[in-house]
């Protein structure tokens, strides 16, 4: 192309700005032949001007035809953002009001969600899928006698000869479980060395691969006798690293025989919860060598061992169950077709490894257990507060669009298009989530702590499964936005524009579902005060009431664990000790029992009235030295104490709780004294005993539970624990002077003691982290209620200026105005407690029925949480009220 | 949409009509040297654009070509509705001429 065919550049530059872009490459081209065509026509001079000329006339394309702007463009989306951020800084005290709520539900939300994530995070095993945990009951004539978490120690072994669908199977064994005491490990170089391991069991090899352990360091050995694996933090625990603890010997010295254990490696555990946690793993053939018992670890009667199985993929459990059973008949010599048929069975029934945590329903279950109602609650308490927030956006948000009618109506002037409000809207309430997103993860942060206080876990940000909640979280959060964006929306587009430049619309629709909104935001505070008020009573029921029993200024210490086989030697020791410690100064009297209370009884005893078995009845037995029933001054309702004097002599003595016997038969408690009864043992003639006193019901456990009929025993053969009653509570002297007498009888056995009235309290603890979280969240659903009525009033009051103007004007006085203003809300908030209240009603009702002893619903219950409800709303709208209600008139006429 | 044809969206109609296909720049040559009048291309783009949308003509882009400085062409051509409508614009118009008295 020559230099003069080139096209004018000025011309070329004028046409990019004149002509759109998206015809540019075809006018240009067209441009250019056309010029060429010219310059061989008319010359160079003629084509440049009409050159010139097309350019100019391209200037049609500018306006016509219309460019169609799309609102999805980066350009207006920008402008939506800019014009958000105008509208949250115009609006100061509604956009705080906004985020706060948002903020503090969303916290609240994300607290729970930590919660409940940790709670769901229990024995992820790789096979958990298959993995079961078999478990027993006992039933007599189709009622359940009792069932039990652990099972036999032969079954392990004989599910892997007999069941081929038993791919792996392993047992744990807790010696404290069958013998009391403690698990105490020593380092035999390094006596001082020596503690308390509540997670040491005796395993089986397969364990490792069952829940999912790791040798990190050195190997398993659990099929050789002597043998122990020590987890990382043990390790470290003992010897300071894991590379120092391999090949170290440990002394299991609460174990008879005190074994001498070699660690043969170290494990981590996986990175989930464990519902059983092992600190150390011991081989279980170990306790083959145990001298004089070994026959226990091989007895089909003993229930000791947790078994868990890892069945083939898709085994039907009926069917397996059925198994287990011909099992039990073929090994077990104590199930019998007689017993079958005399309907007396005990069955091997399998669990799920994965409802364990939260669904077991085993008295002795082991480990942490958890409680899948109060997952289930707080789930649902969560998704209350979010909307509660969500609601309060909402309902600002609505109330608050009346004053921006004028600003869509220019909008609409100006041409903006329905789709564009609607997306100004949504960004709006998009921004407003995500910030109050954000200061709700500051919130969790800076209140993690507390929290963790509060329920009694270590839980952060991190906790929360990704990839269990990431979707439906993700889907709600949207589902709010658009929702919190959607309601004022409706109400502002379907407007007109020149009645919204008008600023007029009085849509009776939008304040009366307005109004439902704010019912069902003190509808949700008002049940989760209910609840709380609710809770705490029983608590204090729980706390307060008279347990029959004094358990003040009894200090308990722990039996020995290490002690001499020597039956007879060891009971010369427990006196001695009771001896030393009756010489103490501020000691009052000392006793010895199997149990105290706080602690369920698991030993049962059947007894029975004549030497036949056809009368008798199940008991629960707490062997106790004589003092025990004083020490805890239980009342007599007939007869007396153990005669101490006849304690070694032919008859032994035996005191019966008030519903013992009842439940054995007696007419009056009176005539029981001096009865003979007997108990039983299985296969061993029974022995008689004669009953010399009944003592009234008292609660052995907390109020929860029923009070079991019981039996007492006088001996001081069960050391299990040692009750002191002292004169006065705290005196560091006497405790320390006790803990030397502990040590100086039974050495080698760290001292374990604590006071029985606490020690009992912390059987409520369950129901005090429910108290807790309750108040907790309760006080945020009810802040965050609040802070939309203040803003909800703020804006009432603004919008009824001017008829406040009028009213005063014409004679009205405050209190007038201030009660015209309050009742509206004031009711709204009264009519959410009333719908409340029958929930309330029900949902205590059932949560009462799992204590024994529980308070009765009555009004007061009710009457509290309304009125704090009353007092908050009024707190919340009465400043802003008020001060329209004292306005100067002239001043609220000229508004507008 | 307003279906009638205005002066020169009839005739460039016709011009693609006869041409079978055609673009801007052959559209303004054609212009000319029929018409013996000149006239802006982008003023023939404009037409070509509303016939477009008006559903009388359909539009590909073409071969880029070395005259055209490299730069490819929008082809235009008549829908069957455009010829529909021509003809119809055509015959109502004959049919009048028809009847006009001759001048000798």
């Amino acid at each position: 192309m020559s230099n003069q065919e080139r096209t004018p550049r000025f011309a070329n530059f004028l046409l990019g700005i004149f002509c759109r872009s998206q015809h540019l490459d075809e006018v240009k081209g067209d441009l250019e032949e056309n010029y060429l065509w010219r310059i061989k026509e008319k010359g160079l001079f003629k084509a440049k001007l009409r050159y010139f000329l097309d350019v100019f006339s391209a200037i049609r394309f500018m306006r016509c035809p219309r460019q169609i702007e799309t609102a999805f463009s980066r350009s207006m989306l920008f402008s939506f953002i800019k014009s958000s951020f105008r509208n949250f800084k115009r609006n100061r005290v509604y956009t705080f009001l906004n985020l706060f709520g948002l903020a503090l539900g969303m916290a609240a939300a994300l607290f729970i969600l930590e919660y409940v994530s940790d709670e769901l995070d229990y024995d992820q095993f790789e096979q958990s899928d298959d993995m079961y945990r078999i478990s027993q009951d006992f039933v007599k004539n189709n009622e359940r006698l009792y069932k039990t978490a652990v099972t036999a120690a032969p079954l392990a072994p004989a599910l892997i000869s007999d069941l081929p669908k038993v791919e792996k199977a392993a047992r744990l064994f807790d010696y404290t479980r069958t013998w009391e005491g403690k698990n105490i490990f020593i380092v035999p170089d390094d006596p001082e060395k020596n503690f308390i391991e509540p997670d040491a069991y005796f395993a089986d090899p397969a364990i490792l691969d069952l829940f999912d352990l790791k040798v990190v360091s050195g190997n398993s050995k659990l099929d050789e006798p002597n043998t122990i694996l020590f987890s990382t933090d043990m390790a470290r625990k003992y010897f300071g690293s894991i590379e120092e603890a391999i090949g170290q010997v440990i002394q299991f010295s609460s174990v008879k025989d005190k074994p001498s254990l070699v660690i043969t490696g170290i494990y981590e555990h996986p990175d989930f919860n464990m519902q059983v946690r092992p600190s150390a793993l011991v081989s279980y053939v170990t306790l083959n060598n145990e001298v004089q018992r070994q026959g226990l670890y091989q007895m089909w009667g003993v229930n000791s061992c947790l078994t868990y199985v890892k069945l083939q993929e898709g085994t039907d459990l009926k069917e397996f169950e059925t198994d287990l059973a011909n099992l039990l008949l073929k090994y077990n010599p104590l199930e019998t077709q007689e017993d079958r048929d005399n309907f007396r069975i005990g069955s091997l029934l399998v669990t799920p490894i994965k409802d364990l945590h939260l669904n077991s329903t085993y008295p002795d279950e082991v480990g942490a257990v958890g409680n899948a109602t109060t997952v289930r609650i707080l789930i649902i308490i969560a998704i209350f507060i979010v909307i509660i927030a969500w609601v309060n956006y909402i309902n600002l948000a609505t109330a608050h669009s009346l004053n921006r009618l004028r600003e869509v109506g220019v909008r609409k002037v100006m041409g903006a298009k329905k789709e564009e409000i609607v997306i100004q809207f949504f960004t709006e309430a998009f921004i407003m989530n995500v910030l109050a997103f954000i200061l709700g993860i500051g919130v969790v942060l800076l209140g993690q702590q507390m929290f963790n206080q509060f329920v009694d876990k270590a839980l952060n940000l991190e906790e929360i499964d990704l990839l269990r909640f990431g979707l439906p979280v993700g889907v709600i959060f949207l589902f709010g936005v658009v929702l919190s964006g959607l309601y004022p929306l409706t109400i502002l587009s379907s407007i007109g524009a020149v009645a919204a430049l008008k600023g007029k619309s009085k849509g009776s629709w939008g304040s009366r579902s307005r109004r439902g909104l704010i019912v069902f935001q003190f509808l949700s505070s008002s049940l989760l005060i209910i609840a709380t008020v609710a809770i705490n009573r029983q608590l204090d029921f729980m706390t307060s009431q008279d347990k029959g029993a004094n358990l003040n200024q009894i200090l308990v210490l722990d039996g020995p664990t290490v002690k001499d086989s020597d039956r007879q030697l060891h009971h010369q020791k427990t006196e001695l000790l009771i001896s030393r410690l009756n010489e103490l100064s501020n000691v009052l009297s000392v006793g010895v029992s199997n149990s105290i209370p706080g602690k369920s009884i698991l030993q049962s005893q059947t007894i029975s009235r004549e030497n036949n078995n056809d009368s008798e009845t199940q008991q629960y037995e707490l062997v106790s030295g004589s003092e025990y029933l004083k020490i805890l001054d239980l009342r007599f309702v007939a007869g007396e104490g153990f005669n101490t004097k006849s304690e070694n002599g032919g008859t032994r003595e035996i005191v019966l709780s008030e519903s013992a016997t009842k439940k054995m038969g007696f007419p009056s408690p009176g005539d029981a004294i001096g009865e003979l009864v007997y108990r039983w043992f299985r296969g061993v003639q029974p022995s008689p005993v004669q009953v010399v006193g009944v003592v009234e019901d008292y609660h052995h456990e907390a109020l929860d539970k029923p009070m079991d009929p019981m039996v007492f025993y006088s001996g001081n053969s069960w050391d299990y624990h040692y009750l002191v009653k002292l004169q006065s509570n705290n005196s560091a002297a006497t405790i320390a002077e006790i803990e030397k007498a502990y040590t100086d009888v039974f050495p080698a056995n760290p001292v374990n003691y604590y006071f029985l009235d606490q020690f009992f309290e912390r059987q409520h603890q369950s129901e005090e982290v429910n108290s807790k979280v309750f108040t907790v969240f309760a006080i945020i659903a009810i802040l965050v209620a609040c802070l939309g009525l203040f803003g909800l009033s703020s804006f009432m009051a603004l919008q009824r200026t001017k008829e406040i103007g009028v009213r005063k004007v014409l004679g009205a006085g405050a209190k007038s105005v201030f009660l015209l203003l309050a009742k509206d809300l004031i009711l709204l908030a009264a009519l959410g407690f009333l719908l409340a209240a029958p929930l309330g009603y029900f949902g205590i009702k059932r949560w009462l029925e799992g204590f024994a002893y529980h308070i009765s619903i009555s009004t007061t219950l009710f009457f509290v949480p309304l009125l704090m409800i009353l007092v908050l709303a009024l707190l919340a709208i009465g400043p802003r009220v008020m001060k329209t209600a004292l306005m100067n008139p002239v001043k609220s006429l000229r508004h507008e | 949409m307003n279906q009638s044809l205005g002066a020169l969206e009839e005739i460039i109609l016709l011009l693609v009509l006869r041409e079978k296909e055609s673009y801007g720049a052959e559209l303004v040559k054609l212009y000319v040297n029929q018409m013996s009048k000149e006239i802006t291309l982008p003023a023939v783009v404009m037409v070509l654009k509303r016939l477009e949308k008006k559903g009388f003509l359909k539009s590909r882009v073409g071969e880029p070509t070395a005259e055209r400085g490299g730069r490819r062409k929008v082809m235009y051509e008549a829908t069957k509705m455009g010829y529909r409508l021509v003809e119809e614009a055509m015959n109502a118009k004959n049919s009048i001429w028809d009847m006009v008295p001759k001048l000798s």
